[in-house]
């Protein structure tokens, strides 16, 4: 009798064992095993390139428009149009020439990268991101993102400003 | 016999020892390797994570180089290269001295290894983008001059309308979509998750993706070939592009050529594929000669544009600052790569004017 309850306890200790083991198993697996990879790159680039490129490509001088203006004298003035017209030598609107530059700027840097295409999405609005200015909003592939970063950048308009932001997914 | 018995428990008792010690050892020996699994996995990531570590200092380096960068009235201007800096340092680390018409005199190892503590193993080039290296007026991303030799003018509306997949199943994920018949309005597209645009998609009938000009003699910019079938016979394209170049081998109908579906491209790849070609071909252009014209030289179909086109295809304006991929005599194949591109301007301090320019980077590491 007392040597069934001895080995009745000793199948208890094992069990606490073998329980203690799974559960440091399972904590391992779970923290060591699937640790989701930091990658610094990623979250360095992300940030970086959304920031770099709105910052260059507003700096850029328009060499094919009448005047000696930038992009954001573009983007402001297809905003809000006043004095002269600025227009560009292929006849095109102010308007017209951001659209089709920010897009071809965007396919040959962003979408065309060594690693393959990355999704964005660029937005131009005045008071409502729903409203794009002009219908200017490029997206690729936003569909697949699941991390994203963005970076705005306000052009002042007299009254209001108008914003240029980009989203980037990693 | 009570000796006998006493024995007889011993040994059974001397079994049991050396059953858990068995036990023990083979537990031992599963927790070892299992241990081991998981350091070389942890060391493999944190390798990876080192050279992207150095990738990203490498960037950070080149940017705030005092060599290149650029300044206005002695204030340093962010993520901005002196153009006429840039090209001084490139010739510098190449072994030229001041006069860059008369033949390097230095070893350009030499000069590249002033350089190595700092950018390490690395190929640093800087590639000018806006205003585009090639005269192409209608920003399509094809040059003026392989529009002459095509015939044909191409205008990319809208690329995520070539996702369009008439057999796609789904299609829960709504995205904002150009409408091009209005450009101020916009509408919503759907997608399943493999990436494919579904026909519940509010799309339909409009002249979305590739206007083709081809062919366009009456100036009313739909394609001759199109005028010739009423667009309701099409559903998925007011103007199919398959219509007008019949020549495209596309058996499934879905956009992608029949070459690109081979091997593993699948799906969302094959647009990876596309997106990420690189000219392979050497002739200039980039996915828009295999996409759009669904060809490219060593096609048996004929390619409209002849080896002494090519010659003559301007080529994108690259700067390479620096270039040390080996050390002594070291192949690079010896290491592991990680590449960055990050935008930049390039300034022309003459004229003071700036242009769209990406900075790609690329650092080497001893493979572990």
């Amino acid at each position: 009798m007392r040597r069934g309850k001895l080995g009745q306890t000793e199948m208890i200790g094992l069990a606490v064992i073998v329980i203690l083991l799974m559960v440091g198993l399972i904590f391992i697996v779970r923290f060591v095993v699937m640790k989701q990879p930091t990658s610094i790159k990623q979250t360095f680039t992300q940030s970086n390139i959304a920031s770099n490129f709105l910052n260059s490509m507003l700096k850029m001088s328009a060499d094919e428009c009448t005047k000696n203006v930038d992009m954001s004298d573009l983007i402001a003035n297809c905003a809000k149009p006043k004095g002269n017209p600025i227009q560009c030598t292929d006849l095109s609107s102010s308007c017209d020439f951001v659209n089709r530059t920010v897009k071809a700027l965007l396919d040959n840097s962003i979408k065309r990268a060594e690693w393959g295409s990355r999704a964005y999405l660029l937005n131009m609005y005045v008071h409502d991101p729903n409203v794009p200015l002009h219908g200017i909003q490029h997206a690729n592939k936003m569909h697949l993102c699941k991390e994203r970063d963005s970076k705005i950048f306000p052009i002042p308009l007299n009254p209001g400003s108008v914003k240029v932001e980009l989203w980037i997914c990693s | 016999m009570r000796q006998y018995i006493k024995m007889k428990k011993a040994q059974v008792q001397m079994a049991e020892t050396i059953g858990i010690l068995f036990i023990f050892l083979i537990l031992v020996a599963l927790g070892v390797s299992f241990w081991f699994k998981i350091q070389s996995s942890s060391i493999s990531q944190k390798t990876v994570e080192l050279q992207e570590l150095q990738a990203v200092e490498v960037v950070q380096i080149v940017s705030n180089l005092p060599e290149i960068q650029c300044s206005r009235l002695n204030e340093v201007e962010d993520n901005c290269f002196d153009e006429k800096k840039m090209i001084a340092f490139s010739k510098y680390l190449q072994g030229y001295d001041q006069d860059f018409d008369v033949a390097p005199s230095s070893d350009p190892y030499d000069r590249l290894m002033e350089y190595y503590d700092l950018l390490g193993l690395s190929r640093i080039e800087v590639e000018i983008i806006y205003p585009f290296f090639w005269d192409d007026s209608d920003h399509d991303g094809l040059s003026n001059k392989f529009e002459e030799v095509n015939g044909q003018i191409l205008e990319e509306i809208d690329v995520l309308s070539m996702d369009f997949h008439p057999s796609c199943q789904g299609g829960s994920i709504p995205e904002r979509a150009f409408n091009s018949t209005n450009p101020y309005e916009l509408d919503l597209a759907y997608f399943n998750e493999d990436g494919e645009l579904c026909p519940q998609s509010n799309l339909m009938g409009e002249n979305v993706g590739l206007e083709d000009k081809y062919n366009d003699t009456n100036g009313n910019g739909r394609p001759g070939d199109c005028e010739l079938v009423a667009a309701p016979d099409n559903p998925k394209w007011f103007c199919n592009p398959d219509f007008i170049r019949p020549e495209w081998p596309d058996q499934d109908d879905d956009g992608m050529l029949d070459f690109w579906e081979q091997g593993d491209c699948v799906g969302d790849k094959c647009y990876e594929q596309i997106y990420g070609y690189d000219d392979p071909d050497g002739d200039g252009l980039t996915y828009w000669d295999l996409y759009v014209n669904g060809r490219h030289s060593s096609d048996e179909k004929d390619d409209p544009i002849t080896d002494d086109d090519l010659a003559n295809f301007d080529k994108p304006v690259i700067i390479v600052l620096y270039n040390l991929t080996g050390l002594d005599g070291t192949s690079s194949a010896a290491y592991s790569a990680s590449s960055t591109m990050v935008p930049v301007s390039i300034k022309d301090p003459v004229t003071d004017t700036y242009k769209f320019a990406k900075l790609h980077i690329t650092t080497y590491r001893q493979s572990v």
